[in-house]
């Protein structure tokens, strides 16, 4: 076997991105309004946000999901917008939903929620809905610079 | 207990040949195509050590890597021709060998490779190019000895290919353990460390949460985990502009600008870290684990040499990745990094065994020059 020379270490090195370990990816969607408008978004999840008391919560949780929307934050091309895919909490506390979403308000862009079990089984989703309103919707995400669909 | 002086084994499709080293390290790695010679060892040992390798004749490998001094320079960060300064601090060369990738951002893969990238970056060696750096070699009549006798090779035929294999022999000879740890650990020398020292290792491997990444193994103990981390050192500098330092830092690399030049000569872009290589946004500030052998002899400490003492580092762990407790935290650190609450005592014994992890062989070397070892 030959030594690995320096091209495929780069390479290597770069295929390690593909498969980073944080809740965190790039899409591009093939099949926006029309067939030539791809759209991409960025999904986040699973923060698990977990209410010690007080104002005190678990501190691991709470930095995976601040470095998460920092990261976030960095993807460039910019995407379409954010997809939040469930369970900000971890006992659905409405003081862990609270939470995240005081950390998830730092993401530069449109940020669209889908509830978690765990968001849902201490009041049966209450508190989640009176935040971030009905848990069964469609949404249409618009470019600042594309017209508005009539 | 390894005992086979030459086993071969294949890793990440890297045929080495390992081969045998002191109490509390693994068998030193060698790569088939670079086997180590004694004559191989001396002239790389000539070429660390030779000042005309640089644009004012004034600077070596060892003038950051100083044995004297740990393999380091002492400084903040290094100082190359004309007084140029860079942006990092000098990592010792003491057991790189083990390393599996080189430089404090990893962009390099092995020694070989490491060692031809100083003498013509332009705030270290400053030559122009190879070319100029092999000029200087080919001109010396008792290198065109030296490289014919080791390599087979004529003078105007002697490339960085020779050249760099025979410093990253000499420097797979710079290999120290034996230290009081070592024989505490894995000779069963029960009192190799005092009791400040033994405690200090109950702090290292539970509450200091420091063998996360320093790692002890069980035969052995490298200290380093061969990855990268944000572990708060540098965020200060660029904090709030990680997005444009990020985005800059990619304009210009693809831009066809030097990696290596780049990340020495600009202070904002050299803390992006290990993201100047793999481009990856979950790496952006993450620098690599250095390994804890002799670093009593090695300050100051960190990527950027910003802390001036031992004292100094447990502090910055103690507080959560922070100088100061009412420090912001940066949003990019490792989630391993977080307050550890020790009492002033266990910091002094981590301390104190920290300072059992000095090689009585480098200590040595330390006091020749009244260096700072006890």
């Amino acid at each position: 076997m030959s030594r690995i020379d320096r091209r495929e270490f780069l390479r290597r090195g770069g295929a390690l991105l593909a498969a980073g370990s944080l809740p965190l990816s790039l899409v591009e969607v093939a099949f926006g309004r029309a067939s030539t408008e791809n759209f991409t978004f960025a999904y986040i999840s699973d923060s698990h946000l977990t209410h010690l008391g007080g104002t005190r919560f678990v501190r691991n949780w709470d930095r995976g999901l601040i470095r998460a929307v920092a990261e976030a934050n960095l993807l460039e091309p910019r995407p379409d917008f954010f997809f939040y895919g469930g369970d900000i909490a971890q006992f659905g506390k409405s003081e862990e939903i609270d939470h995240g979403l005081e950390i998830l308000a730092a993401l530069r862009g449109d940020v669209h929620y889908v509830m978690g079990e765990h968001d849902y089984y201490l009041d049966l989703g209450e508190h989640w809905r009176k935040q971030l309103g009905p848990d069964h919707y469609s949404f249409v995400s618009v470019r600042p610079s594309t017209p508005l669909p009539e | 207990m390894i005992k086979s002086l030459s086993l071969a084994i294949v890793l990440t499709g890297v045929a080495v040949r390992l081969h045998a080293a002191p109490l509390g390290l693994p068998p030193v790695p060698v790569p088939d195509d670079n086997p180590q010679t004694p004559a191989k060892i001396a002239l790389g040992d000539k070429l660390f050590h030779d000042k005309r390798i640089s644009a004012d004749g004034k600077v070596s490998c060892s003038t950051c890597h100083e044995k004297s001094m740990g393999f380091t320079d002492h400084k903040r960060v290094s100082e190359g021709f004309k007084k140029l300064t860079g942006t990092r601090n000098a990592p010792t060369v003491i057991n790189s060998a083990y390393m599996k990738t080189l430089f404090l951002d990893g962009r390099e893969p092995d020694l070989e490779g490491q060692s031809t990238q100083p003498p013509v970056n332009p705030v270290e060696g400053g030559l122009p190019n190879h070319n100029a750096e092999l000029k200087i070699i080919r001109a010396d009549p008792d290198y065109v000895k030296a490289f014919k006798a080791v390599f087979g090779v004529d003078g105007k035929h002697i490339t960085m290919t020779e050249v760099s294999r025979a410093i990253a022999s000499f420097e797979r000879t710079v290999v120290a353990g034996d230290s009081a740890f070592d024989r505490y650990y894995f000779a069963g020398e029960k009192n190799a460390m005092d009791a400040g020292q033994v405690r200090g290792l109950k702090v290292f491997l539970e509450q200091g949460r420091c063998v996360s990444c320093h790692r002890i193994e069980q035969t052995q103990a490298l200290f380093m985990d061969h990855r990268f981390h944000n572990i708060g050192i540098g965020f200060k500098r660029i904090r709030g502009k990680e997005g444009d330092t990020a985005a800059a830092f990619l304009a210009s690399k693809h831009g066809g600008a030097n990696v290596d030049h780049t990340v020495l000569s600009n202070e904002n872009m050299s803390e992006v870290g290990r993201f100047a290589v793999t481009e990856n946004l979950t790496q952006v500030g993450a620098f690599k684990t250095s390994t804890l052998r002799n670093i009593e002899l090695t300050q100051p400490y960190m990527h950027d040499g910003s802390l001036k003492t031992l004292e100094d580092v447990i502090d910055f762990y103690n507080n959560g990745g922070r100088l100061k407790d009412t420090d912001p935290v940066s949003p990019f650190m490792s989630g391993g990094i977080r307050p550890l609450d020790l009492s002033d005592q266990q910091k002094q014994d981590l301390v104190a065994f920290l300072k059992a992890l000095t090689s009585p062989s480098m200590a040595e070397l330390a006091n020749k020059k009244g260096g700072t070892t006890p």
